[in-house]
């Protein structure tokens, strides 16, 4: 019963604050998709580490450590990175956006370059990244609600619970599906009704429940394991025939799967993929100003990197130690979680990943609202008579529905690889947007023409690496000489973009004075 | 602090930054790919939360020697809000 009850009081409580926000908010499309520019800086602060945090941050990361060794340590370098774009990219976005009215990543870009094709281009990106993620968000969360509710045996009335089955009456479904069923209902209700304002306040519990998640994991891990000298000698003594000890201290890692080349390429394209992504971009449009960035930063900066170091790296390292042979690297902050706390503060804990999950999945949902009916639906199919402020809520509100819908479905398939394969990919479409904010930006020497040419060259080339068997090469395999096939894209793109923007004709001056002077 | 010598402190806080990131996660890790335990902790660990250190410290004095007097400056020259227009 323990479980159901925290899993109940946090679900209760994020709702509850969903539904405060749609109390606060009004039937404005700016309101609904970026909060009226008007969050402060905690609230923006919290809302991009909640969605950068997603439930691989929780599990696949430590998950990772398990299986490969110190060398994930440096993907977490990403941070600081990730940190100091929210204020080179976010502040002049944000500027842009409240100066001009922009609501999505296509508007700003679509304006400067005066260009459909490049609306659409960003628009099918960013849906591309979207869907994988609130697809594997879903499906982690349902493995979650199979966990925590493991080993229960509860019957009150028509109810019961046992067995990883759920009963109501004649109705009953495994607690993996309905851990699922029930995390996408409340989250696509809380984001349906209260749009940005709902996302970015339950963010803010979320957030702060899932940095308390990383560090408590750490210090039992650190306790468990006599102190932070006694975690690191155990884990540097990691060895077996196969692989001797300190290969687990050393690069590239037991199963080699940290060579350099890969660290370096895969820490900025996670870093600039993520940053670029729709549903922090709106994140940064919807910040009350350029002090609630400035501040955001320095807390992105400082508590994330914090979480990692002594949260991640621990639980990773240490459940090396602790259960040396797991099938499932990922499972092994839930094995540390229930092995060695009581049954109320497992369930806790295994709440705030949950959180993570809904943290990541509602603000990418809303986003993928935002590029539905902003980026096509307003601009292609209602080009007669321009859609009202309640239209373009409700047509949001339904896009909402639907993708959440079409998500859990996806989610519940029991074989989602292809969706895994997308979600691997979608990473690097989001970094393909990247050179597309170097002309609104940066340089004015980008062109449309330039510009196009480098998001479709760089996503082809992404694919590429990332499956040449797709493409019936077979000479070299994913991600050629370690190097990260996001990487290769951009490469491709930037030198595209330089190439064919030399070429090629700017925008009007106009249009450029406007943006660069702004 | 006048413009030309912010912009000049932000290129050498970028070149900085850049540096650091070639030393944590570039070849200088070539330097410290070692089995090696110090106080306790292993080298690599150690490099990388150094860099780490290092990268926010740059970024804090970005945010105290750079961009804390922007704020005020953008907020009296941003243009009107169209927001609540649908565009």
């Amino acid at each position: 019963m323990t479980p159901l009850l925290v899993i109940g009081i946090y679900l209760a409580v994020t709702f509850g604050i969903g539904i405060m926000a749609w109390w606060r908010g009004r039937v404005t499309a700016d309101d609904y998709y970026i909060s009226a520019r008007s969050q402060g800086y905690m609230v923006t602060a919290l809302a991009i580490m909640a969605t950068f945090f997603s439930a691989f941050a929780m599990l696949g990361a430590p998950g990772m450590l398990y299986a490969g060794g110190i060398g994930f340590v440096y993907f977490m370098l990403n941070v600081p990175i990730c940190g100091a774009l929210i204020w080179i990219i976010g502040r002049p976005l944000w500027r842009l956006g409240k100066r001009f009215g922009y609501i999505t990543p296509s508007d700003l870009v679509a304006d400067y370059f005066q260009s459909d094709t490049l609306r659409v281009l960003i628009a099918l990106l960013g849906i591309t990244y979207i869907i994988p993620y609130a697809v594997l968000q879903f499906k982690g969360g349902g493995y979650l609600f199979e966990v925590i509710t493991r080993g229960s045996d509860v019957h009150v009335g028509a109810f019961s619970l046992a067995g990883g089955i759920i009963s109501f009456g004649p109705l009953s479904l495994s607690t993996s599906v309905f851990g699922a069923l029930l995390l996408a209902s409340i989250t696509m209700i809380y984001t349906i009704m209260g749009g940005m304002r709902a996302v970015c306040w339950t963010d803010v519990f979320q957030g702060a429940l899932l940095v308390l998640g990383m560090l408590l994991g750490g210090l039992i891990t650190v306790w468990k394991l006599g102190g932070v000298r006694g975690l690191f000698s155990q884990a540097a003594a990691v060895g077996n025939a196969a692989h001797p000890a300190g290969e687990f201290i050393t690069l590239p890692g037991p199963a080699g799967m940290f060579p350099i080349t890969m660290i370096f390429t895969f820490t900025l394209v996670a870093s600039f993929g993520t940053m670029a992504s729709p549903g922090q971009w709106m994140r940064y449009y919807s910040a009350r100003g350029p002090d609630a960035l400035r501040k955001s930063m320095i807390i992105f900066a400082v508590v994330l990197t914090a979480c990692y170091f002594f949260g991640t790296a621990f639980i990773g390292l240490g459940g090396k130690v602790m259960f040396p042979s797991l099938a499932q690297p990922d499972t092994v902050y839930l094995m540390i979680l229930e092995k060695y706390l009581p049954l109320v503060f497992a369930s806790f804990l295994v709440t705030t990943i949950m959180a993570a999950a809904m943290s990541t999945a509602n603000g990418n949902l809303h986003a993928l609202s935002a590029l539905v009916t902003k980026d096509l639906y307003s601009r292609f199919i209602r080009t007669g008579n321009r859609a009202g402020q309640r239209e373009m809520v409700w047509v949001g509100r339904t896009v909402i529905s639907l993708a959440s819908i079409v998500s859990l479905w996806i989610a519940l398939q029991p074989n989602i690889g292809m969706i895994v394969q997308i979600g691997l990919i979608s990473m690097a479409a989001s970094l393909q947007m990247f050179p597309a904010l170097i002309g609104p930006l940066f340089w004015k020497g980008a062109t449309r023409t330039g510009t196009i040419a480098g998001v479709l060259l760089g996503m082809l080339v992404s694919l590429v690496t990332f499956q040449p068997a797709w493409f019936g090469i077979s000479s070299f395999g994913q991600s050629p000489l370690s190097i990260h096939y996001g990487f290769w894209g951009v490469v491709v793109n930037l030198a595209a973009l330089y190439v064919v923007s030399r070429l090629t004709s700017p925008p009007p001056a106009a249009v450029i004075e406007r943006f660069h002077r702004a | 602090m006048d413009l030309p010598r912010k912009k000049a402190l932000f290129r050498k806080l970028l070149l900085a930054f850049a540096v650091s990131f070639l030393l944590s996660n570039g070849p200088g890790l070539l330097l410290v790919n070692k089995p090696l335990l110090i106080a306790g902790m292993p080298l690599l660990y150690l490099w990388a939360a150094g860099w780490a250190a290092i990268q926010i410290g740059i970024i804090l004095y970005a945010y105290f020697k750079l961009w804390r007097d922007e704020v005020e400056e953008e907020f009296e020259t941003a243009g009107p809000d169209r927001s609540g227009e649908a565009k």
